[in-house]
């Protein structure tokens, strides 16, 4: 392809490995910048008849799918996905590489970034595109105590790589239709290009979705008293297909492991509704959570810092409140 | 065996953040921040120490921050004290973004002429949460790369800090899963909380660290220009505060009650479709 004719934009797209659908993530940003011609990428998965249609509807021109059978014996390396990305962007003009935030991409990304001695803006909660196709973006600060405007620097080396923070930006109902045109690549990788890859994959206990991508959670803090007092929580996620995290203080004390923590040195969530069961609300776990568009709090310290933030907040003991919840959307969902 | 450990001294997590008022909201006002090491770091360092107890002799870890001098809170001064070896700073006076902080770290590590065993840095700082040095300065080293880990396990053919090393890691993906990684080294790791728990300078540490030298480099000497930044902080503001929501009373005792009031919340979180 020649260089005049690239699309501005590629997406690194990923699927979800429960249901096989296109992550929220990645439709999210692709239906929002195709408008200025986009390009997509997928490595490992393969593309069913359904989602290249999704995709194309989507806006994406051209799709370009890389076999899973790249990295034999694992599915993912961080050298080597840079690698691969990088050959498709050799080949064309791109000024942004969009991806949205996940572990593979907070990964490979920066390492991406740093080949083509450009920058990467991570974790951008908004993306502006103004009349003359200039695009600026927002991303939090201090876990979102603070926000900042970030451009990239006229004449930069291009392109600029960029992460979207899940359900930060709504999927454009009306998006422009690619041309969808699938490509499989099958770049050549020697052993010394991989130098680090998956030696073996423990899946975890939840199937649910991860926290940073979750709909609906669940979170308990310290006044859940114990681990065991956790499946109250759990229960509830069963019946609305929610996700469970925890605080700081209920992390520290043993109750739940560290990958479900919320917070400042946890994850950064933006649920539609996230229910708090027993927490405070300090500072920092307040800035984890204070996206999350309804906010549910529930605590027997009618002071605690967590109901400023709460849509609706219970002053209640949560052993007492929980069950009658867990009740009561039984019935109805 | 050169371990080199990436350090930020970033606001603690109490930290409440205001904009500097002078300047139409310009910036984050620093002065009445308490400063700490970055929490992530901790790990990187404890786990760059634990090594150290575990092979006894042939390990030197090296800390080495980019920032501003700051007599009252040197954290490479806490570093020190908690068992680093040397320390590296290059002083910045402003917070660089991640491309020029990496540039300036490689640049520093070249001019300290010590070959990088090992590269261990926390997954992200806690101030601009950017979750990249690590990964750019990797590949300007041209090491592997591994991200977030909460497991880290080497062995030694000699059974000392000198000789050949086999790594194991483990790193925490989506929904709990773990990937893990065989590796050799040189190696670079960003570390995740979980890996362990960092411990507190003790006083023959403190007394000991005031020996020890901080090499210093400014970014003249490592030839970082103001050209190498790419992107641009345009300006800053703080969140839009929710309006107070609905706060109701659990009622004690009667179950008809109580099972009103969580049945009006339901139903509101229910107009909002929401549930």
């Amino acid at each position: 392809m020649s260089n005049s004719k690239s699309n501005s934009i590629l997406v690194f797209i990923e699927i979800n490995q429960n249901n096989h659908d296109i992550k929220d993530v990645s439709k999210q940003i692709l239906s929002n910048v195709s408008i200025l011609g986009a390009d997509v990428i997928i490595i490992g998965d393969d593309l069913s008849d359904e989602n290249r249609e999704k995709l194309k509807n989507l806006g994406a021109d051209n799709i370009y799918t890389v076999n899973s059978n790249i990295f034999p014996g694992s599915n993912y390396s961080p050298d080597g996905f840079a690698r691969v990305v990088s050959e498709i962007i050799k080949g064309n003009d791109y000024k942004f590489v969009f991806s949205g935030v996940t572990s593979k991409s907070k990964d490979f990304f920066p390492i991406l970034s740093a080949t083509f001695n450009s920058a990467m803006i991570s974790d951008v909660t908004k993306v502006d595109i103004d009349g003359s196709s200039n695009i600026s973006f927002v991303r939090p600060l201090f876990a979102g105590k603070c926000l900042a405007n970030v451009i990239p620097v006229d004449n930069g080396p291009r392109p600029y790589f960029i992460t979207v923070r899940p359900n930060s930006l709504t999927i454009n109902p009306t998006p422009k239709i690619g041309r969808g045109i699938v490509t499989n690549k099958s770049p050549t990788l020697s052993a010394n290009e991989i130098r680090s890859k998956v030696f073996e994959l423990v899946k975890g206990a939840s199937d649910r979705l991860d926290l940073t991508e979750a709909k609906i959670i669940i979170s308990g803090g310290r006044g859940m008293k114990n681990a065991d007092n956790f499946k109250l929580l759990h229960e509830m996620a069963n019946i609305l297909g929610a996700s469970v995290g925890a605080s700081r203080a209920a992390v520290d004390s043993g109750f739940a492991p560290h990958s479900m923590q919320v917070g400042q040195t946890g994850k950064t969530v933006s649920p539609e509704l996230y229910i708090a069961c027993g927490i405070s609300g300090a500072i920092q776990h307040l800035a984890g959570m204070r996206t999350s568009k309804y906010i549910v709090a529930i605590n027997t310290d009618t002071n605690a810092p967590i109901f400023t933030k709460a849509d609706y907040g219970i002053v209640g003991d949560l052993f007492q409140v929980v069950p009658i919840l867990t009740e009561i959307l039984k019935e109805n969902i | 065996m050169n371990i080199f450990v990436c350090i930020k001294q970033v606001p603690d997590t109490e930290t409440k953040i205001e904009l500097t008022k002078d300047n139409s909201n310009s910036y984050i006002d620093t002065k009445e921040i308490k400063w700490i090491m970055n929490p992530y770091d901790e790990f990187a360092l404890e786990q760059a120490l634990l090594i150290k107890d575990q092979f006894k002799t042939g390990v030197n870890v090296i800390a080495l921050r980019v920032g501003a001098i700051n007599p009252a809170t040197e954290i490479l001064r806490t570093a020190l004290a908690m068992g680093a070896d040397e320390a590296i700073l290059v002083e910045a006076t402003e917070n660089l973004s991640p491309y020029p902080t990496a540039l300036a770290l490689k640049r520093a590590i070249d001019k300290f002429q010590k070959p990088v065993d090992l590269l261990l840095s926390g997954k992200q700082s806690i101030d601009y949460d950017n979750f990249q040095v690590p990964q750019i300065l990797s590949t300007m080293l041209n090491i592997a790369s591994v991200t977030q880990i909460v497991s880290f396990n080497i062995t030694s053919d000699s059974g000392s800090g000198s000789g050949s090393f086999k790594v194991q890691l483990k790193r925490e993906i989506e929904g709990g899963a773990v990937e893990i990684y065989n590796l050799n080294l040189p190696l670079s790791c960003s570390c995740n909380k979980g890996l362990n728990t960092p411990r507190y300078p003790s006083l023959p540490g403190i007394m000991k660290a005031k020996k020890k030298s901080i090499t210093t480099y400014t970014l003249q000497d490592l030839a970082i220009a103001d050209s190498e930044k790419r992107i641009e902080y345009k300006s800053y503001f703080l969140p839009k505060e929710k309006p107070p929501g609905k706060k109701y009373t659990f009622p004690e005792g009667d179950v008809g009650k109580q099972r009103a009031l969580i049945e009006e919340v339901c139903n509101s979180l229910k107009k909002e479709s929401v549930l």
